[in-house]
């Protein structure tokens, strides 16, 4: 029809894209390690985030960022909104189910090495995400203005404060203000639906197009073909997950032949349409049996008797309080850089000592005391 | 030769025109938005606030009261004079509670314990709770001195 050909030029005309440049570009060939769950959780955050998106724009139809109706705000659409416990719920829980696929997914990384040359930038890109979706559990919960929400926010910022040089700044300037209070209610509500947004789809961005750039990381044991479904023990195994190989780019049509890929479209993406549709399942289940609740209203005269955290938080929690001041607040500050810097650290440690992988042990205790802590603070 | 080197003079000044007023001109922008951002506070002064009559407070007593930003001080007769405590944690800033049988202030967040005085006794606390001064007039009226907000 004439009118369909005018559209179809209409539209070429204006989106004068080239398909055959877009299909090069969705069909990055994908190594078969791929293939197993472990390996593709790196795809389910961005999916998270995106549910966090949707369901945290509709929450901010009804919440109002201000004192004294905050509390009132939240327990309206928990109680009164039709579904507002649903899309609630399901904000919270994927926020905490995106912590800890992160996690998941950075321990997959840091346990295949694949932070390792040429991929530090986009390791400290990931760690930059990770932090930024802690800092985006912080402040949305404090936006409830319930009293764990009041008292991190104190804690919080307190903790902002010791930073060296900048901490009075910073924390000043993240409460806006000497105490928290309405400014920092603002400020929170501005950073968790304005500012940390911006940031995250920045990295996310960036750790996407790196990815692409450097390809995915080849395994050792991608050449051993088609895997098996589930964890391999190969991949719990010290020393081989530790090498790998060039990314996509440089391989050469020998190397190619030893890794065999396949196509992201359709295979891979239907494994995360797959992963997508399980995390909808069961986000939806959360809902259903752990609903969003409402705690006491904040109180800044009484901190709680029993006050904790968010679980990602239980570490630092319980390090605060085993160590000094000092030693509680600087040494949470190292681990941190340390995280972020880690791809540097590493290759220092594997010029020193070159045949030890002292990095996989590292990387071992470091988990498990972060475990070990975490347990700790939620059974005690 | 020299035609050229006029030219490089040229192009190297206008790039550091264009340099010098991309600076200043989002330089300046830049302070603007940080000022904007900065909440900006005066210095508190402080002022005597009236809490009791010194009747009312008998050797071993206390009472609470508010401090102008509406945190909690707690005001001890220990015998030997009075004492005004803020309950404020010197950790992180939680709100300490004063637990009477036990005979210290306890702080929920990170287990921190301060005796009656205020000093700390264990736990991550780096300091003493903050004290505050206080004074009896003529008339037996205690007056605590606090900082306005
Ligand atoms: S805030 Fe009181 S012990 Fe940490």
């Amino acid at each position: 029809m004439p009118t369909t050909q005018a559209m179809r030029t209409w539209l070429k005309e204006s989106f004068p894209l080239d398909l055959d440049v877009l299909k090069e570009m969705s069909s990055e060939p994908i190594p078969y390690h791929l293939k197993r769950w472990w390996f593709a959780v790196g795809g389910t955050p961005l999916y998270l985030f995106m549910i966090q998106a949707v369901t945290g724009i509709m929450l901010t139809f009804y919440y109002v960022p201000e004192p004294a109706e905050a509390y009132n705000s939240v327990a309206r659409i928990t109680n009164e909104v039709p579904f507002g416990w649903y899309l609630r719920s399901i904000h919270k829980w994927s926020a905490n189910l995106m912590v800890a696929a992160v996690i998941l997914h950075m321990l997959r990384v840091f346990f295949t090495a694949a932070y390792r040359k040429p991929r530090e930038f986009n390791w400290m890109i990931g760690a930059g995400l990770l932090l930024t979706s802690c800092v985006f559990g912080f402040t949305g919960y404090s936006l409830i203005y319930e009293q764990i929400s009041y008292w991190a926010a104190v804690v919080g910022t307190n903790i902002a404060e010791a930073t060296p040089l900048i901490g009075g700044w910073l924390a000043n300037f993240a409460r806006g203000g000497p105490e928290v209070g309405a400014n920092t209610l603002t400020r929170f509500f501005v950073f968790h639906i304005g500012v940390l947004p911006t940031v995250m789809v920045i990295l996310l961005v960036l750790h996407v197009v790196q990815i692409r750039l450097h390809g995915v990381t080849r395994l050792r044991f991608d050449e051993r073909g088609e895997p098996g479904v589930g964890l391999s023990i190969s991949v719990s195994a010290p020393v081989t997950p530790m090498e790998f190989h060039e990314g996509a780019q440089g391989v050469s049509r020998r190397k190619q032949e030893e890794h065999p890929t396949f196509p992201f479209y359709p295979d891979h993406f239907y494994t995360e349409l797959i992963i997508g549709l399980v995390l909808t399942f069961l986000l939806t289940i959360l809902a259903l049996v752990a609903p969003a609740t409402m705690g006491e209203p904040a109180n800044p005269l009484v901190t709680p008797e029993h006050i904790k955290p968010e679980w990602y938080f239980y570490a630092t929690f319980r390090w605060l309080k085993l160590t000094s001041f000092t030693i509680g607040v600087v040494g949470t500050m190292i681990f941190v850089l340390m995280f972020i810097f880690w791809p540097f650290i590493d290759r220092w440690l594997v010029r020193r000592y070159p045949t030890r992988e002292i990095s996989f042990w590292v990387g071992v205790a470091g988990f498990a005391v972060y475990m070990i802590f975490t347990l700790w603070e939620a059974f005690v | 030769m020299a035609e050229n080197e006029k030219q490089t003079r040229r192009s190297f000044l206008s790039r550091l025109w264009m340099g010098a007023g991309l600076f200043l001109s989002y330089g300046t922008a830049a302070f603007y938005g940080f000022s904007f951002l900065s909440p900006r506070f005066r210095k508190p002064q402080p002022r005597r606030i009236l809490v009791a009559s010194a009747d009312k407070l008998p050797p071993g007593a206390s009472t609470t009261f508010k401090d102008l930003s509406g945190r909690k001080i707690v005001l001890v007769n220990s015998g030997g004079g009075f004492i005004a405590l803020s309950t404020t944690c010197t950790h992180l800033g939680c709100t300490t509670y004063w637990e009477p049988e036990k005979s210290h202030f306890f702080c929920p967040c990170h287990n921190g314990y301060f005796d009656v005085n205020g000093n700390v006794v264990s736990g991550p606390p780096p300091r003493p709770l903050d004290k505050f001064e206080v004074f009896v007039d003529e008339n037996d009226n205690v007056f605590v001195e606090v900082k306005e907000v």
